[in-house]
């Protein structure tokens, strides 16, 4: 719940002291005038919820129909000669998303603090599957499942279980820091979290000719547990600090498998495998990290500041063998090695000096340098394609066998900027930055980019208004593509120069070149800008208005080579504060955005062996799409505090809709277009807070929301929908339409 | 009288009494023992200060230990004096003091630990002064509280509010985490101030689960999770920034059923051959673990 944006400074109506985050949503922290003393609390109540929706209560838990306990504490201790305080909170006690700390504190000298946080992540409700086994690692079809080729064959397809899309994040953290003097300090942070619950998991079959596939339900058993040790020196020449960082996730599954629905292959019988499926999940990972930071002040005004990171990444977990299909016969159990010993060494350092080299001009200079080294061994891998096929022993078969591709890359990056101050009111900075990014994929092709960009900016102050302009202009460019290199460089080494179309007088095989197609959204070569306008004016004492315009142009080059076209968007923002009296202030706002963006596919066949630009190859009009998405939002709100009514009152209206228009084209399907994906979300909250006593409060609250959604990937989509010879079986999600009344009720007791 | 006097002489008052027992709390100006600040400026508006670590006397570090009001509104020796003519150091917008001097006060003390890249930061370069986010004379810094500290950002980074209000986004709303979980705005030395310094380290603080490395690794996922998500909030799922299979093809735009551009008659009932490629998840259908794949036959992240 979006609550007042007012500021303290501003806000005359001064709510006094309730903060109850009784539902979960965004407290409004008191701020109450001094003099409050009673911050010892007990919050008990009931909140009751109209209809059950998993999106509503997404990050709340509140998403059953029916009733709910409120409950919380606050305690804050009295001081004792030394200055030690203890103090805790809870925060929704009755609820999924309940929080709640310990701390003992000392300031400036120590402090102490055990965090609890529960947060669930709500996706879907009641979600079908034909699996009757849900939450298990390995999940069963019913003993009378029929098998076969498309949908129409599984004559008894159906949800034989329901289950909740959801997982429940619980992290338990303990911190300490300690001052030891004016210059040193300690810290020390230790933190489990623990994860579990349900995700969807998907399944293929066959191959990418022919493939089948069915969603399904994956238990989530995962914890990560990290700590984190540092020091920190300061002084009057400077300061640094030093931290370790360890960081250990482990799956409790690794692993989920399931028997496979399906009997039949479009294409051939060599896939007709039936049996079981198994999916590897996330594995157990470590991570030690090690920073320096830094900063000194040199003589004048220069100061120069440091951050250097180096990271160890590894994973040693067990592999999975190629497939626990006992339908296969011919899987060699041979793996090349036994885990991936997998390992990432990450170095980051990056420089900083600043310098005033007089009154009204300033300097500053950055380097960066990242790298990503990644030193896992490469093998071949004798693909088992979805637990379905016989594993093909000559490894001149295509995607018969895969070398797996280890990505490093280094970047750096350049910025310069000068700043002067024209006036006292208006200030201008330009900027100049360059960035450098080298993809090393274990030396078998290297893609390099660069990228140019300036901007320049205005910012301007003075008395009532304060504001910016800013205008951004960048190119990037790519090259260093290794035209000798296999398309798909996962492929093995002697795939490539067995495939026909291979020209002997061309180095390497001209239908295996690397080719430009492959130079990707986040590579290509591409000529961007953006222009930011910021005002924030004080039109009256009371009366503050903020506005905000941007806008981006985005232009792929070489849109006929790589089919990426142009990005276009703009937005507006204005948000109005006003302070009516000493007992109302009340907030409006609005925004709007749009983009536009377009996209061409092509396809033409990498195996008849032509060359690009030859005309057989294929044209920039197979397909595509323009896609315009457009988003608006508004709201408004009041904070009311009447004179002689021990009363506050928060009202808060929001509204919001996007609407997403997909228009597509494709030469080869005379297909029309996509139905408009739109949301719209209304919602209305009431606050009030009212004191019944010097230690009783209560907080009554209502929540009111309406949000209705058309996307065509949920829409009348049915488990047994897909009737394509491509079939999949859907684990169906809840749409994102509800229509949901909230009332709560609490008491605080204060003492 | 009404009420909102009775509070605010009522605050007065008490912070008077406040001072009277807590005699450690040294409020003279430098170098004097005369009257205080609070003559004047006693307010609650003001005096909530008193409740505020600033003013905690037993820390040896906080004004309360040193010079009181003036360790940040300088020397007021002349202001008592002339207190219409001459003013002290002061803080905000309407301020004559500029946003490098204001800024300058603050950092004579917290120039440290998270805050020692504030000269090289983007705040500091766009000339953000520590008060356009930090309320000093207040009981509760809303900026630094996680369930209000969005409040204030959003009143410059305005068009980063409907993040909240879409489909796919992060607990802001609620109060699980704030502008602070990820952004370090005083200065990280990393880029877009991320506490981790990578867009990559900083997702991997709550999803480390997609840390890997993996045996296969998807090349956009290890370089940056942006290429792919908008961490603000996005309308498509799962915080992307276009939906699959459109998403997908800005790279897999080649032969075969990474091309095809699905319509209308994909859509259920509609008869078509590539339902599958457009409706629920998509090329994640099929094509699940697209972060990256453990299992030896996941070249393509079907497994």
């Amino acid at each position: 719940m979006l609550k007042a944006r007012i500021s303290v400074s501003q806000n005359k109506a001064v709510r006094f002291g309730v903060n109850l985050c009784v539902i979960g949503f965004s407290c409004f922290v008191s701020v109450s005038s001094a003099g409050e003393s009673e911050e010892n609390y007990i919050d008990f109540g009931v909140g009751v919820l109209s209809q059950s929706s998993a999106h509503f209560g997404q990050y709340t838990g509140l998403t059953d129909a029916g009733a709910y306990g409120l409950f919380g504490f606050g305690y804050q201790g009295e001081a004792n000669e030394k200055g030690g305080v203890l103090s805790a909170e809870g925060k929704d006690l009755g609820l999924d998303s309940r929080s709640a700390y310990l701390e003992y504190k000392q300031q400036g000298r120590y402090k102490l603090r055990f965090d609890f946080d529960s947060t669930p992540m709500n996706r879907s409700g009641s979600v079908g599957s034909p699996y009757i086994d849900t939450g298990k690692s390995h999940l069963d079809l019913p003993t009378n499942w029929v098998g076969g080729k498309l949908i129409s064959d599984l004559e008894n397809l159906q949800v034989n279980d329901q289950f909740e899309l959801a997982t429940r994040r619980d992290k338990y953290g303990l911190l300490g820091d300690l001052r030891l003097n004016e210059q040193w300090l300690l810290k020390a942070n230790m933190s489990q979290e623990r994860k579990v619950g349900l995700e969807l998991v998907a399944a293929a079959f066959g191959d990418g000719a022919a493939p089948k596939a069915v969603q399904l339900p994956s238990p989530v058993d995962r914890k990560t547990n990290s700590m984190e040790f540092g020091t920190s020196y300061f002084s009057q020449a400077g300061s640094i600090n030093l931290l370790y960082t360890f960081s250990r996730f482990k799956n409790n599954k690794d692993s989920v498998s399931y028997d496979n629905p399906y009997t039949g292959y479009r294409n051939s019988s060599d896939y007709d495998k039936g049996g079981i499926g198994r999916t590897a999940l996330e594995p157990d990972n470590l991570a030690h990290t090690f920073l320096v930071n830094g900063m000194f002040r040199l003589p004048g005004t220069s100061r120069i500041s440091f951050v250097v990171k180096q990271s160890y990444l590894s994973q040693d977990d067990s592999l999975l063998p190629y497939s626990a299909n006992p339908g296969l016969t011919d899987v060699s159990p041979e793996l090349p090695r036994n885990s991936a010993d997998a390992e990432v060494t990450q170095s980051y350092l990056s420089a900083t000096y600043t310098v005033r080299p007089f009154k009204k001009a300033n300097i500053r200079a950055r380097y960066t340098y990242r790298k990503r080294d990644n030193d896992t061994p490469r093998d071949d891998w004798y693909i088992v394609k979805n637990d379905s096929h016989e594993q093909e022993p000559d490894n001149t078969y295509k995607g018969a066998v895969r070398v797996n591709q280890p990505f490093s890359n280094d970047r750096q990056r350049f910025d310069l900027e000068g700043g002067y101050r024209i006036s006292r009111a208006v200030k201008a900075t330009l900027n100049y930055q360059y960035y450098d990014h080298h993809r090393a994929n274990n030396d078998l092709a290297v893609e390099n980019s660069e990228r140019n960009t300036v901007s320049a900016r205005l910012n301007y102050r003075k008395r009532a208004f304060s504001g910016w302009l800013k205008y951004q202009s960048s190119r990037r460019r790519g090259d260093g593509y290794c035209d000798s290199c296999a398309y798909l460089n996962s492929n093995s080494s002697e795939f490539a120069p067995a495939q026909p179309g291979a020209n002997p007088d061309k180095p390497g095989n001209p239908a295996y070149v690397n080719d430009p197609l492959l130079r990707r959204s986040f590579l290509a070569d591409l000529d961007e800008n953006r222009f930011i306008a910021h005002g924030n004016y004080t039109i009256t004492r009371d009366i503050v208005l903020a506005a905000k315009l941007t806008s981006y142009q985005k232009d792929y080059v070489d849109t006929d080579f790589t089919g990426l076209g142009q990005k276009d968007g703009y937005g507006v923002n204005l948000n109005l504060n006003y302070q009516v009296n000493d007992m109302l202030s009340t907030f409006v706002y609005v925004g709007y955005d749009r983009s536009e963006g377009d996209q061409e596919v092509y396809y033409w066949n990498y195996f008849l062996g032509k060359d690009v630009g030859d005309p057989e190859r294929g044209t920039s009009d197979d397909g595509g799409y323009d896609a315009k998405a457009e988003n608006g939002l508004g709201g408004l709100g009041l904070l009311w505090v009447p004179e002689n009514i021990p009363l506050s009152v928060t009202l808060d209206y929001s509204y919001f809709k996007s609407k997403v228009d997909y228009n597509n084209f494709d030469n080869h399907r005379p297909d029309g277009a996509l139905p408009e994906l739109k949301s719209t979300n209304h919602r209305v909250s009431l606050d009030a807070d009212i004191r019944l006593s010097e230690k009783l409060q209560l907080q009554v609250v209502y929540v009111y929301e309406n949000m209705s959604s058309d996307d065509f990937a949920l829409d009348d989509l049915e488990i047994d929908s897909d009737q394509s010879i491509n079939p999949v079986i859907y684990a169906v999600e809840e749409d994102y339409n509800y229509n949901v009344h909230y009332l709560g009720v609490a008491a605080r007791y204060s003492f | 009288m009404n009420i909102m006097t009775r509070v605010l002489l009522m605050g007065l008052l008490f912070s008077f009494q406040a001072w009277a027992v807590e005699p450690d709390v040294q409020l003279t100006l430098t170098g004097e023992d005369q009257g205080t600040c609070l003559e004047c400026h006693g307010s609650g508006k003001v005096s909530a200060v008193l409740n505020t670590a600033h003013f905690v006397a037993t820390d040896p570090y906080a004004p309360a230990s040193k010079s009181a009001c003036e360790s940040c509104h300088g020397p007021s020796r002349e202001h008592t004096e002339f207190p219409r003519e001459i003013a002290n150091f002061h803080f905000g917008q309407d301020s004559k003091n500029t946003t490098e001097e204001q800024n300058g006060q603050c950092l004579n003390c917290h120039e440290n630990q998270n805050r020692t890249g504030w000269h090289a930061s983007e705040h500091e370069a766009n000339d953000v002064g520590c008060a356009s986010c930090h309320q000093i004379h207040v009981s509760q810094d809303k900026v630094l509280h996680e369930s209000t500290q969005a409040e204030v950002c959003y009143s410059c980074h305005l068009e980063k509010k409907s993040g909240q209000l879409m489909r796919s986004r992060h607990p802001i709303r609620e109060g699980k985490m704030s502008c602070g979980s990820c952004h370090n705005p005083h200065g990280s030395g990393g880029e877009h101030e991320l506490i981790k310094l990578t867009t990559n380290d900083t997702c991997y603080e709550c999803h480390a689960e997609k840390r890997g490395p993996y045996l296969y690794e998807h090349a956009p996922v290890v370089e940056d999770c942006a290429i792919c998500h908008d961490a603000h909030g996005t309308p498509q799922p799962a915080m992307l920034v276009e939906r699959p299979p459109f998403l997908c093809q800005e790279c897999h735009s080649e032969s075969f059923h990474p091309a095809y551009v699905p319509g209308s008659s994909d859509l259920p009932g509609g008869g078509g051959d590539y339902i599958g490629k457009l409706v629920s998840h998509s090329c994640l259908n099929c094509h699940q673990r697209v972060h990256g794949s453990n299992h030896p036959a996941g070249n393509i992240f079907t497994r």
